[in-house]
């Protein structure tokens, strides 16, 4: 074939063109700042005015207040007991922090260096007067113009319903050369005092967290994460991540301030730019806090000269408004517990979750196979290791199923094309030819439905290293905000940092998301299957920067729960695993129920919220006990909340799959693993059945150290983590045990 | 169409461009339940060193005594933490100078913030880095900036101070500032001294000082030795003086078994390895002889990370021993511990944060190490919190098994093995252990299987041993007429072909390629003269080569050979193999020209290819012997393998003599030059790939500046 110039020419051009029309990112222009000829400013006034309730305008906080109508302020954007007289040694009243007396504090980046500064509200625009108010429907609108950086931001206060409402619309948001990175929404209204004898923070990390306030001599304790997980469109910031936690999975946090009283702040809006962050100890501020910072812009590390990393921040801004709800809890609601109860409510009234009675006490995660390496006169090639073949998982749901009265449930991992490794979508809509092929499925299927087993079949619609079942590598993936691929590689065990020993993956682009679903639903129509397990759509969060809507994870919630949702319209089941709220809350059964915190340093102790908001309507159950370092302890956090119990299994282990990312196949063997199941669920069984389907209404830490536990049939359960027995009501739980009673 | 593949490769470079890294997300087979991740790592798995595997978790983190837990308003710096006999806990706030004591149960009971004397005198240990609990209740106290051990009992009451001895054998400009203290059970008191590579100092129980004790050695190489030598002869002593000299490293914790043999850890070994450090822990027996025999292992991570384009290098800097002999060491880089039984097998790798650890379980900067009977008690000093860590039912497990195996009791600990194993099946320890018990047993089958997977070459081989054994017994009458009945065809065939003079081979070109192996002189003339050298035989008989040597590692037999697919790198062997042939090629006739060789390209070809064929058969053979060797017979092999290259090597020369029609004085002279020339066309490549590399790299900088503009 001969090709002259202008051909030549032509096919460049259009080669560049669609390698560039497949790498453009969207953008969205901010507003320009200008500064009011005059500020609207206003004295004292009530803004909204329930009877029970006034919201009221303070001009010499710039924001606002909520007074019941004996005129007690019950709620502000600064800690409550904050209105308390303190006096210092000398008798002199101790002045308020400006960080504390906030409404809003914003981080905004310099122009050049890229460098964070943080600016507060108070001191920046209701100390020199720079803002304006104007009333709107329950509310008041304050606009707080930072003047020094040339960044404006109207924040609107409602209060409707009994709930306090404080959003942004980013839209509205106008800058000059500073641009904005983050706004911290009312950062003290959750605050108590550092030597507060009967308040806590809540955090929602993983099962959710206390914090205890504390006062340090200097310095102080810090927390800051993402909630919902990293934006897995970042890159190389996971390099930097030296340890595994459970991420922040609810929507939610607050604060007990008195023993009658507490705060549940749920952020309604634009959750997934959230970060919840906490702080406690700090001797300059004197309170303890946790809010919500919403990260409007998003940024990446990239390498300059000498490989040094820098953040290199997006120039558009997500334009998803944002909004964060208090609700006043009082007398015995006054609680984590009366925070998840008040959660649930939010997620039954937003997302339809109602009670399924549905709970199964055994949970299988059976897994198929994975790829190994082999060599072919030293020529390496990828083979599919057959760990589990569908007539084996028949064989093992056989086995098992009779040790259960009741149903159980079986999630089929890695059974697509390529096992458990990601290749092309979805695991290509179809199952391994050497795992049994669609027709052995169908059987599974068949036999599952005779016997009383809900059998899910697990697909990855997020990830793909493969083109193929109508998703392209080269123009479906998702772009971070400086318009590259991003690779997803797996962690070295030891070092936790990337490695190229499996073939790294892409996320697709977000828009296809719930055609892949759907496309997911439509394949296997004819096969018979209770539904599908969905376990990276349900806890990984990304942006998209093709489409402004995507920005900064923007939207993933509402993408998500239409995309189960069209699955459930098709008849079938959703499992998800340790999933985010949006995915939960539309699930039919979640997998490794998130039992701890991420244990960071300034927790004091976990509470199992997030069992608490869901049990009893969402059937739940507990990591794989095969796999636990210790499968007693996990038996009784099932215990305690009520989940059923989980095992992954494997037919075949070899030392062949040592080289596999999963972490799964040392402790999986079936044979090896059946008598540990038919202990624990001879241990279990008569005692699960008492909590079955029931939702948990109480929850404490006894001053022994016994965990009770009630539910809402009257029975409760007393679990005992500590090491030696311990004694309630004239009964001794063992160590290690734990009780349970019918009241 | 060089213009549209330039293009196309600008594309694809630029494509390839727009692929940056990130880090997977968690996937349903991966749960946080610890806050790190529990592996191993299989020692000498298939020739590597070290691989490290998942393996189901020893210990988990239980909790963290923290400023809050001790009732203390803040901590400034943990530097120790110790145990005594009743198992209470001793808390060193180095920074602040106090100890927290805790009961068995980590109540905290009391603490000492200055120690009295009867006249009331008061001392203090701010900064102090180590402390001992002797069996009778004395505390000693390394106080480094104070120069003296401090010795007191429970409730601060000063007893007595070791300080720095006026001895001879103490140089003149010894610095002593204690830093860690250990006593044995017959009451000596061991105090390391910050800076001081001569080893411990040495007290008896009366407090008198008897010398130093044990010390690191400095590891030379034959250069250096040669260099030292040269030194001491001819330099003057201001010369020697300006001179660098070599210091070893000092120890930087210590501890003591039962047995009184002290165990001592290295941070830093070789501060010119910016990768893995090596011999960093040590066994002396009482007369200070290091014992353990293992100054060339890596006691830590495998490799090493680079975070920031910053390696953070290995720091071990904690030990400690129980009295079954499992040592723990903990990297203060890494916030790892490791834990090794007393044959110095590693059982598990726990704790981690990397220097950036927050969540229980995790350390910013683990300072200290110490056991409370089953617990592993770690102190960080910069989150200034000791983190307890409980052994799980499964590490109790592993732990009893161990020590019964390790004791010569195998028919005591099989089911506990079994059992481990049904729970890991990634514990190489099982493996081995149950190859030994089946070994024991006579159950040489299954002891073959164990020792294969675990990579127990030694029980292997005497398993081996025992199965050919009873193999030729067995068979051995009819291997011997099958042997006898073989030899008698073949001489019969030969003497019948040779009758009647047929040539079983009717090609020529292949007659004259074997027979250059048994006639080179003759046959290689023929190549030359006669051009009966084959080219495309030369080609087969180089895919062969590289086929068997493949074969040779990936079908050999399990006690010679060391087979990763994972790791296994076909093209370097095919490099070796194809690559030096051509090398050779271009090379020798690049120089023989020059030096009046008649030699043509393809008879220099054909020559190094036909010279292959001893290492073939070699090769050959070495893939059936393989199987039928148990390791003490390798010495057979090697003489095989030696008798093949030299084999080669005649060919070589015969075939290169007569090609070129050379003398062998010149052969050998045009050698030395055509192995010169291979290594300037290697270097060569080398450059022009770098060259490449570069160009590639300043294009993608360019495209990155066009795009993100």
């Amino acid at each position: 074939m001969k090709l002259n110039k202008g051909s030549l020419l032509t096919v460049a051009v259009l080669c560049l063109s669609v390698l560039f029309s497949s790498c453009s990112v969207a953008s969205v222009e901010t507003k320009l700042y200008k500064t009011p000829e005059e500020y609207s400013i206003s004295e004292d006034f009530t803004v909204a005015d329930t009877g029970d309730y006034s919201l009221d305008f303070i001009e010499d906080m710039a924001s606002v207040v909520l007074r019941n109508k004996e005129g007690e302020i019950v709620w502000s954007t600064s800690p409550i007991e904050s209105y308390e007289e303190r006096l210092d040694e000398y008798g002199d009243p101790i002045p308020l922090h400006s960080k504390v007396k906030s409404a809003i504090i914003i981080e905004y980046i310099e122009p050049g260096t890229s460098k964070i500064s943080t600016a507060y509200s108070f001191k920046e625009c209701a100390g020199t007067g720079s803002y304006s108010v104007k009333e709107i429907a329950d509310g008041i609108e304050i606009t707080y113009y930072f003047d020094e950086i040339k960044i404006s931001v109207p924040v609107e206060f409602t209060f409707k319903d009994n709930v306090v409402r404080i959003s942004v619309e980013p839209s509205r948001i106008t800058e000059g050369e500073y641009r904005l990175y983050s706004i911290a929404v009312a950062p003290y209204s959750c605050g108590i005092y550092n030597l507060s004898q009967n308040g806590y923070l809540f955090v929602p990390s993983g099962s959710g967290a206390i914090i205890e306030p504390c006062q340090l001599e200097e310095g102080s304790l810090t927390y800051s994460r993402e909630l919902y997980g990293d934006d897995a469109t970042r890159y190389r910031e996971r390099e930097l991540d030296t340890e595994k936690y459970p991420e922040n999975r609810l929507a939610i946090f607050g604060a007990k301030i008195y023993d009658d009283s507490a705060i549940c702040a749920i952020i309604e809006k634009g959750a997934e730019h959230a970060f919840i962050e906490a702080e406690t100890g700090a001797v300059n501020t004197g309170y303890s806090s946790v809010w919500a910072k919403f990260a409007l812009r998003a940024y990446q590390w990239s390498k300059i000269r000498n490989e040094q990393q820098v953040k290199l921040y997006s120039k558009s801004m997500s334009q998803d408004t944002v909004t964060v709800a208090y609700r006043l809890l009082s007398g015995e609601n006054a609680d984590y517990v009366g925070m998840a109860d008040t959660y649930r409510e939010y997620l039954i009234s937003k997302y339809g979750m109602k009670p399924q009675n549905a709970d199964s006490l055994l949970n299988l995660k059976i897994v198929g196979g994975a790829n190994i390496t082999e060599t072919f006169l030293g020529f390496k090639y990828d083979k599919f290791f057959s760990a589990t073949t569908l007539d084996q998982a028949e064989n093992m749901i056989s086995e098992v199923k009779p040790l259960v009265d009741g149903k159980i449930t079986a999630d089929l991992i890695g059974f697509g094309k390529s096992g458990i490794d990601v290749k092309t979508i979805a695991g290509g809509y179809t199952v391994n030819s050497d795992l049994g092929g669609e027709k052995a499925l169908k059987t599974l299927a068949d036999y599952a439905k005779e016997n009383d087993c809900k059998l899910f079949f697990n697909a990855d619609v997020l990830g793909l290293s493969k083109s193929g079942s109508g998703v392209s590598k080269a123009s479906d993936t998702a772009l971070s905000q400086d318009k590259r691929k991003i690779k997803q590689y797996y962690y070295n065990l030891y070092l936790r940092k990337k490695t190229t020993e499996h073939t790294p993956y892409l996320l697709v682009a977000r828009k296809l998301i719930p055609d892949i679903t759907e496309k997911l639903a439509v394949s296997f129509s004819d096969i018979g299957i209770h539904g599908f397990g969905l376990d990276t759509l349900s806890t990984v969060c990304y942006s998209d920067y093709t489409d402004s809507k995507y920005f900064s994870k923007g939207n993933m919630a509402n993408d998500v729960g239409q995309a189960i949702k069209s699955i459930k319209e098709k008849g079938y089941a959703v499992a998800v695993n340790e999933a985010n709220d949006y995915a939960a809350a539309n699930a039919d059964i979640i997998y490794d129920l998130p039992l701890t915190s991420s244990k960071n340093n300034i927790f004091s102790f976990d509470v199992p919220f997030y069992s608490i908001v869901f049990k009893g309507y969402i059937p739940l159950s507990v990591e794989s006990l095969n796999l636990t370092s210790n499968a007693d302890n996990m038996l009784l956090k099932a215990a305690e909340v009520g989940a059923g119990l989980s095992y992954t299994l494997v037919n075949n282990g070899s030392t062949k799959l040592f080289d596999s990312f999963s972490s799964v196949f040392y402790g999986s063997v079936f044979e090896d693993i059946k008598p540990l199941i038919e202990k624990d669920i001879e241990k279990y069984q008569n005692d699960f059945k008492l909590i079955e389907n029931a939702k948990i209404s109480n929850h404490s830490i006894l001053e022994n150290g016994l965990h009770k536990t009630e539910f809402d049939n009257d029975v409760t359960v007393y679990t005992n983590f500590a090491q030696n027995a311990l004694s309630v009501n004239g009964r001794t739980v063992e160590s290690g045990s734990y009780l349970f009673v019918r009241e | 169409m060089r213009c549209f593949k330039k293009i196309v490769s600008f594309l694809l470079l630029l494509a390839i461009s727009f692929s940056v890294l990130t880090v997977s997300a968690a996937t349903a087979l991966d749960s946080p339940e610890l806050s790190f991740d529990s592996y191993t790592y299989w020692q000498d798995y298939a020739g590597q060193e070290k691989k490290a595997v998942y393996c189901k978790p020893m210990y988990e983190p239980s909790f963290a005594m923290d400023y809050k837990y001790l009732g203390a308003a803040e901590l400034i710096q943990i530097n120790d933490v110790c145990t005594d006999k009743d198992g209470n806990v001793y808390i060193l706030d180095g920074g602040a100078g106090i100890i927290y004591i805790l009961d068995k149960n980590y109540k905290p009971v009391s603490k000492i913030e200055v120690i009295k004397s009867e006249q009331n005198e008061e001392y203090y240990f701010d900064n102090a880095s180590g402390i001992f609990i002797k069996d009778d209740g004395t505390i000693l106290i390394a106080n480094t900036d104070y120069e003296t051990v401090l010795a007191c009992d429970r409730n601060g009451k000063y007893l007595y101070e070791l300080i720095l001895p006026d001895s001879n054998i103490i140089p003149e400009d010894f610095t002593y500032a204690p830093i860690k203290v250990a006593v044995d059970a017959k009451g000596n008191v061991y105090v390391l001294s910050q800076g001081s590579f001569y080893g411990a100092l040495l007290y008896s129980p009366d407090n008198d000082f008897l010398g130093f004790f044990g010390a690191n050695t400095v590891a030379s190489t034959v250069g250096e030795s040669l260099k030292a030598l040269f030194t001491e002869l001819f330099m003057t002593n201001e010369k020697k003086a300006l001179s660098d000299s070599k210091l070893p490293y000092q120890f930087v914790d210590l501890c003591i078994d039962k047995e009184n043999f002290v165990y001592t850890v290295t941070g830093v070994t070789d501060s010119t390895s910016i990768e893995v450090q090596k011999g960093q822990v040590k066994r002396f027996n009482p007369g200070g002889v290091s014992v353990l025999g293992k100054d060339d292992f890596n006691y830590a991570d495998a490799t090493v990370s680079k975070v920031l384009n910053v390696t953070k290098a290995q720091d071990l800097m904690g030990i400690a021993v129980d009295d079954n002999n499992f040592v723990y060491v903990v990297d203060s880089t890494y916030g790892r511990i490791f834990m090794y039984d007393r044959e110095n097998q590693l059982l598990c790798v726990f704790g981690g944060g990397i220097g950036r650890g927050n969540s229980l379980g995790t350390f910013s900067l683990p300072s200290a190490i110490a056991l409370n009977g089953d617990d592993v008690l770690v102190a960080d000093g910069e989150l200034n919190r000791v983190t307890v860590f409980k052994i799980t039912e499964y590490g109790r497990l592993v732990k009893k098994a161990d020590n019964t195996v390790i004791s010569g009791y195998y028919d005591k600990c099989k089911e506990d093995w079994l059992q481990i194993m049904s729970l890991d099946k990634n514990n190489q320890v099982a493996y081995k252990s149950l190859a030994k018990i089946y070994l024991s047993e006579g159950n040489y089958d299954l002891a073959l299987e164990y020792a294969e997977t675990g990579y127990d070459k030694q029980t292997y081989s005497l398993a081996f041993k025992s199965v050919r054994r009873e193999f030729l017994v067995k068979y051995f009458p009819v291997i011997f007429v099958l042997i006898i009945v073989l030899i008698i065809v073949l001489v019969v065939s030969v003497q019948r072909a040779s009758k009647k003079e047929k040539n079983v081979i009717k090609n020529q070109k292949l007659r004259t390629m074997l027979n250059c192996l048994i006639h080179p002189f003759e046959y290689f003339d023929r190549v030359k003269y006669k051009d009966e050298g084959s080219v495309s035989g030369a080609f087969v008989l180089i895919a062969i080569f590289y086929c068997t040597t493949v074969l040779k590692t990936t079908a050999g037999g399990f006690l010679f050979t060391d087979y990763d697919p994972a790791e296994y790198n076909a093209f370097l062997k095919f490099i070796q193999t194809f690559g030096f042939v051509f090398l050779w090629t271009v090379s020798n006739w690049a120089v023989c020209t020059l030096f009046g060789g008649i030699g043509k390209l393809k008879e220099i070809f054909v020559v190094i290819s036909y010279a292959l064929m001893p290492l073939i058969i070699y090769n050959a053979l070495f893939l059936g012997l393989s199987h039928f060797f148990v390791a003490n017979e390798v010495g057979f092999l090697t003489v095989f393998n030696v008798v093949s290259l030299l084999y080669s090597g005649i060919l070589i020369t015969v075939g290169s003599l007569k090609i070129h029609d050379f003398s062998f004085g010149r052969f050998v002279g045009t050698a030395l030059l055509s192995l010169f020339g291979m290594v300037v066309v290697v270097f060569l490549i080398f450059i022009s790939a770098t060259l490449v590399q570069q160009l590639g790299g300043f294009i993608v900088t360019v495209a990155s500046e066009l795009i993100y503009s």
